[in-house]
């Protein structure tokens, strides 16, 4: 979609080359349905694996801003 | 002759996508989370689970190690969106957060039975709706230094001091509060931004919102009408429309650690 406005930028149709690894990992990390939350890892009997997003999440946060954020991959075009 | 020995398949696991009330056709090419395999439909309880085979010692077993690395996560969340996106094209989705992977179908098919109140009651809600990204960006404006008024090297850092000082803590932008109330009225339900993000260079506000098909154009009007205003004091940005990742229930987030 290209701009409306000046200041306005849309993005987000064409994963490959305007939305950015940022709003990915926003939307693929901490949202989504869990259909079964924090389970630590398979034990006898139980057989899914899910594991502590949030902690990883908060290691991937701090990752990040140590990498300089703004040098990945530009969010939107103009 | 020595006899060969077929090598041995490595153990699998069923990578999850998300859930469907319907089958719908796939592009040939799409690859999954791994870049090789396939997706696949998987039938339970009247819905339609989207899975792919992938190895289980990279996905199940080293997990939370390989989801540390930026590179993998990136090249895994990329194609994670990716096949997401491809279904939601054609289906009303529930999209499963990144990572959530079952040992066995019957695993898989004992969840869903489980939950299938909530995934029904979570297709009611975003039926017929995307999610959109907004988020409101400060625009920073560099003037240049008096230098005529500068009279010494101590005057200009003076002046360079004060102006990177930040202004003083104020409440909440009523200017944000309004565009927040504007895009709440047309939206079906708004939730919170995401925390990644929230770090970028100049962030003033962030939301997601579910919004109709039907009133795209709401949003692209009340988005240009707010720019127009905002004009060399706020940037907008939008993204989407995106699978509605942020409004399906955390269905069993409070159930806790089993095993």
């Amino acid at each position: 979609m290209s701009s409306v406005a000046n200041k306005l930028v849309f993005s987000g149709e064409d994963v490959d080359n305007e939305t950015s690894l940022l709003d990915i990992l926003d939307h693929v990390l901490n949202k989504g349905v869990i259909i079964h939350g924090n389970l630590v890892i398979s034990l006898a009997g139980v057989d899914l694996i899910y594991l502590g997003l949030d902690v990883i999440l908060t290691s991937v946060e701090t990752a990040l801003k140590h990498m300089r954020i703004e040098a990945l991959p530009s969010a939107t075009k103009q | 002759m020595a006899n060969r020995v077929a090598p041995k398949a490595k153990p699998s696991a069923l990578y999850l996508y998300g859930i469907t009330q319907k089958k719908v056709s796939l592009a040939p090419d799409l690859v999954g989370v791994d870049g090789r395999a396939s997706l696949e439909a998987m039938e339970c309880e009247d819905l339609v689970c989207w899975i792919s085979r992938v190895d289980k010692s990279e996905f199940a077993d080293n997990l939370a190690r390989n989801m540390e690395n930026l590179d993998w996560l990136a090249e895994a969340s990329v194609r994670h969106q990716r096949a997401v996106s491809a279904i939601a094209e054609q289906a009303e989705i529930l999209p499963a957060r990144l990572g959530t992977i079952f040992l066995s179908p019957s695993s898989l098919e004992a969840d869903v039975r489980k939950k299938k109140r909530i995934l029904e009651a979570d297709f009611s809600s975003i039926k017929d709706s995307d999610e959109w990204g907004v988020k409101v960006f400060a625009v920073a404006n560099k003037p240049a230094l008096p230098a005529e008024a500068l009279k010494s090297g101590k005057d200009y850092l003076k002046a360079k001091a004060a102006k990177l000082q930040k202004p003083a803590t104020k409440g909440p932008d009523p200017e944000i509060e309004r565009f927040a109330e504007a895009l709440g009225r047309i939206a079906v339900r708004t939730a919170d931004g995401g925390k990644i993000s929230g770090a970028q260079r100049g962030l003033k506000w962030q939301t997601s919102l579910l919004l109709k098909r039907a009133d795209r154009r709401k949003l692209e009007a009340l988005l240009t009408k707010f720019s127009k205003e905002w004009e060399d004091v706020r940037r907008i940005e939008c993204s989407g429309p995106w699978p509605p990742y942020s409004f399906v229930t955390r269905a069993s987030a409070e159930s806790g650690v089993n095993g």
